[in-house]
């Protein structure tokens, strides 16, 4: 999960927490205030029953007096009645908000009522009718029972209506506490996590952020390539691994500048021996031109079996290894100092430098085989040079298969290196141990016997390629072979076009 | 009998007028010796010779020089360069033909190319 979504994720569950309490709280007020809206009609109820025991009361009251006064006097009754009545009615109007029992009740206290109405009416009718003997003579106790139990009934109603009252209060009591409650602990709960859920995410990135500070560090105190691990694949995963890249290419291009620090060092150690050599050479080839003429003048001349014979002949032998070593050296100095290149066939090389190397290949019983690639590009190169590179790589595999063998030429587009050509002599010979392979290219190193190498073919054909911003490779296994692998650039199409 | 043939060498190493005096002499060559340009124009001018061999580089006067001189006297004179120096110079050998040279022979040179040399310009002179 990116960092981004993380951030929006938890903002997203910030705005959750905040309207999941507040809806806890309007859901939780609104039916609270339901609760207390039910208990204050308990409450109005269970007053307006108490008027009515008030009226009722007065009532009863009123139909007693009519009992013991003998004249018709209703006019208390009648008040009676309509407080009575109007109580009834404030009641019964409530009781619809209330359920059917409660109705049926309601009811019941009505019909009550309505016996109680019909003795004070009867005991009306006898008193307007003038018969007071016969309301004095009318038994009283269907009188008191009815009005005990409006009475009681007007109490009991009004008990209910009371503890209705109360049941809405508890309730609506228990509703706060438990909204308290809820939010209290929802919001400890979201706290908790968020700190939970913060708290690691600043871990992490405290942790992503001090590796990138310390790899940064590091790399500042010269640790190139240092790898620093990516946690979580995130924006910092991606500068962690953006990281390690810059790492490895800053490491590489070290590496690389160092590469090309020491080809620029041997460069110049060449070039100096090519100067050393140039300058030296003229002085060397006159003495050694009168020491090499005289010893072969005086050979010719002698018999066979003259004493003085073997120490000419090795004058002669010894004078003439001078005379390739000076020519290995101008040649040497010549190759490193000619710069001039131009477009050339890497095949035309090949085949002009074949002749050359024949007469020693066939000498040795060497076959010479050609793999060339007839539509190989041109190489920008110093045709001369270039042949001696060839000429230097088939006498090395020349002087490593002594007992014959075969020499591959081999060129062809490079798949390894784009816009180069390879140009490839394989050898079937000896073989190059590899504690030697790093050493073979220095100048004067040879492994040949003292007086067949003079240490500068490889140290020539190394210098060559650089010089061409080439390199060279090989592949070497001990008893079966090399194969040195020379990589040039092609020529840029558009001087192509131009020689065309 | 064939008359003897003359051969003259313009150099400045001593060693060279011995190693040839030592094995042309021998051989029925009559060799005459110049130490530099200069010299060796004057040797010329007093008599023709069947070859010279010049040095290329000398005091007072050089190899390329003389043999242009020498060229100037005697269009027909068979002239050998020697030289001790294979010149960075590309086509070092084309300008000496160029000039009228017969040929060239790098220093240290071997007796058989010197017998090789010597039989080229002859056979092209007889």
């Amino acid at each position: 999960m990116t960092l981004r979504a993380k951030l929006w994720g938890l903002l997203v569950a910030l705005v959750g927490v905040g309207l999941t309490m507040l809806l806890i709280f309007v859901v939780g007020l609104r039916i609270n205030s339901r609760y207390i809206e039910n208990a204050m009609l308990w409450d109005r109820h269970a007053l307006a029953v108490k008027d009515m025991l008030i009226a009722a009361n007065s009532y009863s009251e009123a139909v007693h007096s009519l009992w013991v006064e003998v004249l018709p006097e209703d006019e208390e009754l009648r008040r009676a009645e309509r407080a009575m009545d109007k109580a009834l009615d404030a009641s019964r109007s409530l009781a619809k908000h209330f359920d059917q029992k409660e109705q049926a009740e309601e009811a019941e206290l009505a019909e009550v009522y309505v016996g109680l109405r019909e003795i004070g009416e009867n005991i009306l009718k006898l008193q307007r009718q003038g018969r007071s003997r016969q309301v004095l003579g009318l038994d009283q106790t269907r009188f008191h029972k009815t009005r005990d139990l409006l009475n009681e009934e007007i109490i009991e109603r009004a008990r209910e209506e009371e503890d209705g009252a109360r049941e809405w209060q508890a309730r609506s009591a228990k509703l706060t506490r438990r909204i308290l409650w809820m939010g209290t602990s929802f919001l400890i709960l979201a706290w908790v996590f968020g700190f939970i859920i913060v708290f690691h995410h600043v871990r992490y990135l405290m942790r992503a952020i001090g590796g990138l500070r310390e790899g940064l560090r590091k790399i500042a105190a010269g640790e190139l390539g240092l790898q620093i691990p990516v946690i979580v694949q995130d924006e910092l995963g991606n500068m962690a691994q953006a990281f390690n890249q810059m790492s490895r290419d800053l490491e590489e291009a070290r590496e690389e500048m160092k590469k090309a620090q020491a080809r620029m060092l041997q460069s110049e150690k060449l070039s100096a021996v090519g100067q050393l050599a140039g300058g030296v050479a003229h002085e060397i080839n006159n003495p050694l031109g009168v020491i090499l003429g005289f010893a072969q003048s005086v050979v010719r001349r002698m018999k066979g079996d003259d004493p003085l014979s073997m120490p000419l002949k090795a004058i002669e032998r010894e004078a003439l290894r001078c005379k390739n070593l000076v020519q290995s050296l101008l040649t040497f100095s010549r190759a490193t100092q000619d710069e001039r290149l131009s477009g050339t066939d890497p095949n035309a090389a090949i085949l002009e430098s074949l002749s050359l190397i024949q007469v020693r290949s066939k000498i040795s019983g060497i076959e010479l085989i050609q793999e060339l690639d007839i539509a190989l590009p041109a190489v920008k190169a110093n045709k001369n040079q270039l042949q001696q590179v060839i000429i230097n790589l088939c006498n090395n595999a020349i002087d490593a298969m002594s007992r014959g063998g075969r020499i591959t030429l081999r060129t062809c587009v490079s798949q390894r290196k784009a816009d180069h050509v390879e140009i490839q002599v394989r050898d079937t010979g000896a073989g190059i141990p590899p504690e030697i392979q790093a050493r073979i290219f220095e100048p004067f190193f040879t492994t040949k016997e003292v007086g067949k190498g003079t240490g500068l073919g490889l140290a020539l054909v190394y210098e060559i390629i650089q010089k061409h911003e080439g390199s060279i490779e090989l592949q070497s296994e001990v008893g079966h072979g090399t194969t040195f692998t020379v990589y040039l650039p092609m020529e840029p199409v558009r001087a192509m076009a131009a020689v065309r | 009998m064939k008359a003897l043939k003359s051969i003259l060498v313009v150099d400045d190493e001593p060693g060279f007028h011995e190693l040839f005096r030592f094995h042309l002499e021998t051989l029925g060559f009559v060799i005459d010796s110049a130490f530099d340009g200069t010299q060796g124009l004057e040797c010329f001018q007093k008599r023709p010779y069947d070859l010279v061999f010049s040095d290329v580089h000398m005091p007072k006067m050089k190899g390329s020089e003389l043999l242009q001189k020498i060229k100037e006297i005697n269009p027909e004179q068979r002239v050998v360069i020697m030289n001790s120096f294979s010149d960075p110079e590309a086509g070092f050998e084309q300008k000496m033909q160029e000039s009228g040279a017969v040929t060239c022979l790098y220093k240290p040179f071997e007796i058989d190319q010197l017998m090789a040399v010597l039989d080229q310009a002859m056979g092209v002179a007889q």
